[in-house]
């Protein structure tokens, strides 16, 4: 896989991550949202949403729990965007750069990953913002 | 049809009716999100909400069903939500969508999108869209 990307700005790095979307797990994905089958001509085989999957996987998550140091909150989520340069493809190996901004003095943070194919091209950007809350203080 | 005509056209609307743990446990096994928000009733009160909340990422992914049932809808270039408030385990969803703008040189065209529950908007969303002819 290409060398990873620096940061977003206002972003620090998290790290670099290998993902794949399986065929299974995509038809499992499709299935949960009531997608139907493939997208049909001129779709992408790969939901939109499907990255958020990869945020999830336990590397992930647990790199960007330590750097968020939430101490016993939950992530609120309150905004996500999905951007598109071309297509995922379904069995096709990419680099998820993962890059995380705040939290700020509202608990609010921002994870971004931008996925890349195995030449280095940018695929697609995802980015989103959550709150830190639970705990002994209120959600904003 | 003609920039003008496309403008303002509204995407066939998705009505989801309650959706209950089956669904989510579906979504959350699907996707790999183990937030314990949508299993402890507690920790979900505790964080300000009246129960447990569906993942608003199953929300969003609703507005990615009703843009691939509108025939006009090719690739999703882009997909953006604003989750406003909780939609609650046993809720319906009602999705809609309208074209805001277009243009014909990149074939595009931008979508906003609305997720209401109990008659109150609940998700707010834009989708940027290949279209699938050109106009």
């Amino acid at each position: 896989m290409a060398t990873p990307a620096a940061p977003a700005p206002g972003f620090r790095r998290i790290g670099s991550f290998d993902v794949v979307a399986g065929a299974e797990r995509v038809a499992r994905f499709r299935a949960a949202l009531a997608l139907g089958g493939a997208g049909g001509a001129g779709r992408g085989e790969v939901p939109v949403t499907f990255p958020i999957c990869w945020l999830a996987e336990p590397a992930v998550k647990s790199a960007l729990l330590v750097a968020l140091g939430g101490g016993g909150k939950v992530p609120v989520h309150l905004d996500q965007e999905m951007e598109y340069f071309a297509p995922l493809r379904i069995g096709q190996p990419y680099a998820m750069d993962v890059g995380l901004a705040g939290p700020d003095a509202r608990g609010v943070a921002r994870v971004r990953a931008d996925l890349r194919d195995g030449a280095g091209a940018r695929v697609a950007s995802v980015c989103g913002s959550f709150v830190l809350a639970g705990g002994k203080e209120p959600r904003p | 049809m003609s920039r003008q005509e496309l403008i303002g056209q509204r995407l066939p609307g998705l009505a989801i009716e309650a959706i209950g743990a089956d669904a989510v446990g579906a979504y959350l096994a699907a996707s790999g999100d183990d937030n314990p928000l949508h299993r402890d009733e507690t920790l979900a009160r505790g964080a300000g909400m009246a129960g447990l909340p569906v993942p608003g990422m199953l929300v969003m992914g609703q507005f990615s069903r009703a843009l691939e049932a509108w025939p006009r809808c090719g690739a999703i270039a882009r997909l953006a939500a604003r989750f406003l408030r909780p939609v609650l385990f046993g809720e319906g969803v009602e999705i809609s969508g309208r074209v805001v703008a277009a243009d014909p040189a990149s074939r595009r065209a931008v979508v906003r999108l609305t997720a209401a529950a109990a008659g109150k908007t609940v998700v707010m969303g834009e989708a940027e869209i290949e279209l699938t002819a050109e106009f």
